[in-house]
């Protein structure tokens, strides 16, 4: 008999369609839209440079990480402790911890600023999306 | 008789203000203001409350919704049920998750540094030196 492990719900960034898939897995091919998607949380220790990050997981920037993107997609959401200089969209909570640095716009459901976190610059919709209309 | 480091203006649930504010301690919104507020002190508005104004105060905190800009020289603070449509510019900026925010932030010391007032240059004059006559060649 299969071996039936720990399952998670996420939503592909392409067609928005949510599918489960095993917590371990790292990218799947969506059921909807049939494109290969990364479906794993992206944790960023050190210096992350990209044009375009896209997971339907959550992104993390821990204290030390530094991230510069032109565009992140998180779909289950986002948490920075250190650095960010990229628009986000996020489908689920952002995090913005109190020694975070911050720089870019901003799309999510919910919002929370920790005391001590700096923000330079940036366009904040927060709600964002389905929130946004339930609001 | 009550201490007046720790009076609190307070604008009742029922009153409609239009015009221009400033005080220098604490203000409570419960009702309804729209125009602008000056403040060195701290401006609270209530759950409920409706601001449509700039605001300019040491300290903002939320709990009901502020439409227009807002600058703080120490502190910004938006609980779970406060709406902010407008810029902000705060030294610190705190919010806790279902708050509602829509426009441009800057939060951080330099961002407090600009928003605060402008210090009028300084502009010296320095007393122009009489021209020397040219020496003549011989």
């Amino acid at each position: 008999m299969a071996r039936q492990g720990v399952r998670k719900t996420v939503r592909c960034y392409n067609c928005h369609c949510r599918f489960e898939v095993s917590a371990r897995a790292m990218s799947t091919s969506c059921p909807g839209c049939h494109k290969a998607v990364i479906v794993q949380d992206i944790i960023v220790t050190g210096l992350k440079t990209t044009q375009k990050l896209q997971t339907c997981g959550r992104v993390v920037v821990k204290s030390r990480g530094r991230i510069m993107a032109g565009k992140i997609e998180a779909h289950s959401g986002l948490e920075v402790q250190g650095a960010l200089h990229a628009d986000v969209t996020s489908g689920g909570p952002v995090v913005i911890g109190p020694k975070a640095r911050w720089k870019g716009d901003c799309k999510a459901p919910t919002l929370e600023v920790h005391l001590g976190a700096r923000i330079e610059s940036g366009f904040f919709e927060v709600p964002y999306g389905a929130a946004a209309d339930e609001k | 008789m009550a201490d007046t480091d720790t009076q609190t203006t307070v604008i009742a649930a029922d009153t409609h203000i239009r015009g221009e504010m400033s005080f220098d301690r604490t203000a409570k919104l419960l009702g309804k203001f729209e125009g602008k507020v000056t403040a060195k002190g701290e401006l609270q508005v209530a759950e409920g409350a409706v601001c449509k104004a700039e605001v300019e105060a040491g300290r903002v905190t939320l709990d009901g919704a502020i439409d227009g800009n807002v600058t703080a020289q120490d502190r910004i603070q938006l609980n779970s049920k406060a709406s902010i449509n407008g810029d902000i510019k705060a030294a610190k900026l705190v919010v806790a998750e279902g708050a509602s925010l829509y426009g441009h932030c800057a939060v951080g010391p330099d961002a407090a540094k600009a928003a605060s007032p402008q210090q009028q240059p300084q502009i010296k004059t320095i007393p122009q030196q009489p021209k020397q006559p040219e020496s003549t060649k011989q």
